[in-house]
């Protein structure tokens, strides 16, 4: 071990005093009531407050019904500790299709994936997953 | 026996009283004048927004909107962060009294025109008719609709003809979609929407997308004046019907089996012709005799 690898742990051992570090790696996945979206999120946290941020963010959205008419599409959102929003992507889709994606964007909390084949409730056809730190699943 | 839109006058459902209620079960964000916000994480209930008929004068209606909200919040003053915010059950309620005009859907707020609303629509629309959702001054929401059937709607428990309208738009910018009685026009599915202008630094983070697949670059979202008024601080809610005294069912006045009345009621004549057919023609081979 390097004198330089040494200093850096030691640094953020004690920084973790200072900042509410977290680390987390986690997934999550649901399904509609009718079982016609699926979204699915996953996301590996290495969590400083800025400006020492590292994350990493992965959705994945998709429509399992195969009678879309109307729009359907998957969204990606991400915000941050003070529940600003950082980004919102969506993503138009056929039906059985899916968009499956990795950002680095900084400062963020906690990411949600939705899913909507824009029927509203005629039928269910929405769901949203959230993936972050203790208390936002 | 005529249709429903033949018997039923526009609009007849219009009376003191007449109310609906809607739900949305998700965590939320609204934010009060100061900027403090309110970040329900946890719903021991779940979100109502309820409008109803306070009072009618001439075509004006005015109407109590309430938004609750019974749940888990972070309690977030500008630049403070869930780190350091109080966590805690809050109740949140908020009323509003809106004039609306029934004809032209716009409507007063303490007196201040805020532009359309969308409590209810024009009745009997057909697919492909332009849409005007809301209209913030100088900023219309425009949407078209896109379908009308009939459904079995869960909280009324009969059927129900619907008539759906989708609104997509670049800047500001509009992704919602919305659902009407047809034959009453009371919304069956409202979308609420805040506005919000995406800091300089963000532009390049917020995109949308057309149907064709083409994709823009997002700086603003629009309002419109309910969502915008209770406080929400959502690009979009789309809360759905829970609750209406008011009738928008088919069954009580159902559609008759059109074929029918069409053959059937040509009957009388038919028998006429025929007989004075006949009455020529047995006239006509006697003088020949």
């Amino acid at each position: 071990m390097s004198v330089g690898t040494a200093l850096a742990l030691t640094s953020m051992f004690f920084a973790s005093f200072v900042y509410p570090v977290m680390a987390l790696t986690d997934w999550d996945d649901d399904y509609s009531p009718d079982h016609t979206a699926y979204a699915y999120v996953a996301g590996a946290y290495v969590y400083y407050p800025p400006p020492l941020g590292y994350y990493d963010q992965a959705h994945n959205g998709s429509i399992t019904e195969g009678n879309v008419i109307r729009y359907a599409f998957t969204r990606f959102r991400g915000f941050n500790n003070l529940d600003v929003e950082v980004y919102n992507l969506p993503f138009n889709l056929a039906n059985h299709t899916g968009k499956y994606k990795i950002y680095s964007y900084d400062d963020i909390w906690f990411i949600e994936t939705y899913t909507d084949s824009g029927y509203g409730t005629i039928p269910q056809s929405s769901v949203t997953v959230e993936i972050g730190p203790p208390g936002i699943q | 026996m005529p249709v429903r839109s033949e018997v039923i006058h526009p609009y007849d459902w219009v009376k003191v009283g007449a109310y609906a209620k809607y739900i949305w079960t998700s965590g939320l964000t609204v934010k009060f004048p100061n900027d403090t916000r309110l970040w329900f994480r946890v719903l021991h209930s779940p979100v109502v927004l309820e409008w109803a008929v306070l009072d009618k004068q001439g075509d004006i209606v005015h109407l109590n909107v309430t938004l609750f909200i019974n749940g888990t919040a972070y309690i977030l003053p500008p630049g403070v962060t869930v780190f350091e915010a109080e966590y805690r059950d809050v109740i949140y309620r908020k009323t509003l009294f809106f004039d609306v005009d029934l004809y032209t859907r716009e409507a007063s707020l303490d007196g201040q025109p805020v532009g359309k609303t969308f409590f209810w629509a024009e009745p009997y629309a057909t697919p492909g008719e332009e849409f005007i959702v809301s209209s913030p001054p100088s900023e219309p929401i425009v949407g078209n609709v896109t379908y009308v059937k009939t459904w079995n709607h869960p909280a009324v428990g009969k059927e129900i003809r619907i008539y759906g309208v989708y609104a997509l738009q670049p800047d500001p910018y509009v992704c919602a979609s919305y659902v009407f009685s047809w034959y009453t026009g009371v919304v069956i599915e409202p979308t609420l929407l805040t506005p919000w202008v995406v800091p300089p630094e963000k532009i390049g983070n917020f995109e949308g997308m057309f149907p064709n697949g083409t994709v823009f670059n997002v700086t603003r979202y629009a309002g419109e004046p309910v969502g915008t008024n209770l406080g929400l601080d959502e690009h979009d809610v789309i809360f759905e019907l829970s609750e209406t005294n008011i009738d928008i069912s088919v069954e009580s006045t159902p559609e008759p089996e059109a074929t029918d009345a069409g053959i059937w009621k040509y009957l009388p004549y038919a028998f006429i012709a025929t007989f004075i057919g006949l009455v020529a023609t047995f006239l006509i081979v006697r003088r020949r005799k």
